[in-house]
């Protein structure tokens, strides 16, 4: 479990310490506080292995694509845009701390090809220079010193290339559910078939039961390359896609899976009022907070509602050692982090006092 | 519900419960009429040391010049005073050594208030505002009352709120009513001597 952390030089944050995560931690401030780049921070922090581990967090902002020169992809990420400043990710994980750097090296030597060239063409010119590129250099290291060096760069193709000087991937997994788009169907159809085929399926049929509880059956279709969730409902002969039956469902099959998947790990959740009826939320509270007991994972959560919150103090009154609220303020471009327990939210909202 | 309640001026009265935070809404603005400050209802007493805490997690408690908390001295005043400084203290805020005198620490200067008084070793609100009244002539009518109830076999274990509601029953205007709104229609006398410690407090915020 994620606990402490210390952000700098990463998008909005010159320098955030978060202190005390729990294991359900909501996450609220103003708009444009900071509240989904600490969520997006923490899951690059997690999200070691894949070569769009960037550009995929700037689908989920709504970004279609970008360029592919340096400025475009990975100086957003950045502080103020600045690469000049290496961005650093601290955490404690389970009692242990970890860090992630990422910084711009614009003289990237790119490893050579692997294929060997033929017989004749083995001739190596003596004035020959390496081709330099850029890339985005990334190391995690562990307090055992363990280290993963890896560089995103461009290879002589124009394609986003990753290589890896030495690995040491995190066990943490993790899933992020944004709060603008929607996960990919075939992200969610591959992720229910796996519980389907290990015979879990009522796990989400139970989960998706709390906003609408006619639910039957869940199955995987395909039709032709494509694959999605279909439920049925009682009184209907035909089963409709998930994504058909509104935003909150998607979201909370996605949520689940998620929790399923990230055993040992974190689940981020942009916005987790989204679609969801407010009456459903303390309901949903209480089964996540069985959830990720059952599943031994985090969540991590933004939310701007009172409501959501006063659902979460309601849903997990029999966990509030678990329950964090970090409220991100901007004061003179310094975004800071203040905490409360369950305990401080539950006097809030009896006093109706302003949190958010 | 009502929209939650921010923090929107520099000098806060911290009060006990919705009654204590509406007398001090309007003897306030009896006393110092520039009303530049927010009167905030903390809730009960348990929940005194979480809502400074809350407080000092908003992104507007660094503005905050002055708090000043108010709460009843019940069965012990000194039981009462002890109790808020446990919390001023908890919430890392500047904690006053007596009651009715204000301390600083950097920009922020603290006080706090015990009902129903600096001279008394227990009571509240309820002993304070009928202090306020104590020459009108109801009260007589009032206390021949609760004899006789009591003499009927009453247990009148509240007798604060039952000679107050007694009081305020016995007057064409404030029948009925809770303290707080009492206090909007000016049913206490905001100009007794009993209320000058008090005055004294708000005026020096």
């Amino acid at each position: 479990m994620i606990t402490d952390v210390l952000i700098r030089n990463f998008k909005c944050f010159k320098s955030l310490t978060v202190p005390e995560l729990g294991r359900i931690t909501l996450i609220g401030g103003r708009n444009n506080v900071g509240k989904t780049a600490l969520l997006e921070a923490l899951f690059l922090f997690l999200d070691r292995a894949r070569i769009d581990r960037i550009l995929r967090q700037y689908g989920w902002r709504g970004i279609e694509g970008v360029i592919s020169t340096p400025e475009a992809m990975w100086a957003p990420i950045f502080y103020d845009y600045d690469m000049k400043h290496e961005i650093i990710i601290s955490t404690t994980i389970d009692g242990k701390p970890e860090t992630a750097k990422f910084s711009y090296n614009p003289q990237f030597v790119p490893p050579a090809p692997t294929t060997t060239p033929p017989l004749e063409e083995r001739q190596i010119s003596t004035d020959e220079k390496p081709i330099t590129s850029f890339s985005l250099d990334i190391e995690y290291c562990n307090n055992e010193n363990k280290k993963q060096i890896s560089h995103l760069f461009i290879n002589p193709q124009g394609q986003l290339a990753l290589h890896i000087d030495y690995a040491h991937f995190s066990g943490h997994s993790s899933h992020f559910l944004p709060s603008k788009k929607h996960i990919a169907s075939k992200q969610t159809a591959d992720e229910f078939s796996k519980l389907a085929q290990e015979g879990r399926e009522n796990e989400a049929i139970d989960f998706l039961r709390i906003i609408e509880p006619r639910f039957e059956t869940l199955k995987v279709i395909t039709e032709g390359p494509r694959s999605s969730v279909h439920g049925k409902l009682e009184g209907f002969s035909h089963s409709f896609p998930i994504h058909f039956m509104g935003e909150g469902m998607e979201k909370l099959l996605n949520l689940l899976v998620g929790m399923v998947y990230s055993e040992g790990g974190c689940v981020f959740v942009d916005e987790m009022e989204n679609g969801i009826h407010y009456s459903a939320l303390p309901a949903i509270w209480k089964a996540i907070g069985q959830a990720v007991c059952k599943y031994d994972c985090q969540i991590i959560t933004t939310t701007h509602s009172y409501e959501c919150l006063q659902a979460a103090h309601e849903g997990l009154s029999e966990m509030p050692e678990d329950f964090r609220y970090i409220r991100l303020h901007r004061k003179d471009n310094e975004i800071s982090a203040k905490l409360s327990n369950y305990d401080m939210i539950g006097t809030a909202l009896k006093t109706n006092l302003e949190v958010r | 519900m009502s929209e939650p309640e921010k923090i929107d001026h520099k000098k806060l009265i911290l009060a006990e419960g919705r009654d204590a935070e509406l007398f001090l809404v309007w003897a306030g603005r009896h006393f110092r009429p520039e009303i530049d400050f927010q009167v905030m209802d903390f809730g009960g007493i348990k929940e005194l040391t979480n809502f400074l805490k809350l407080l000092a997690n908003d992104e507007s408690y660094d503005n905050v010049e002055t708090i000043v908390v108010a709460r009843d001295a019940e069965t012990d005043a000194e039981a009462a005073i002890k109790s808020v400084q446990h919390s001023m203290n908890e919430a890392k805020i500047p904690v006053p050594e007596k009651p009715f005198e204000y301390t600083q620490e950097s920009s922020l200067k603290t006080a706090f208030m015990i009902f129903p008084g600096p001279e008394y070793t227990s009571g509240r609100l309820e002993d304070l505002c009928l202090l306020t009244v104590e020459n009108d002539p109801l009260l007589e009518c009032v206390d021949d009352y609760l004899e006789c109830a009591k003499a009927k076999g009453e247990r009148l274990s509240r007798i604060h709120k039952s000679k107050l509601h007694c009081f305020l029953a016995g007057k064409k205007d404030y029948a009925g009513l809770p303290i707080g709104l009492a206090s909007r229609k000016k049913a206490w006398d905001f100009d007794h001597p009993s209320l000058e410690p008090f005055k004294r407090i708000i005026r020096e915020m």
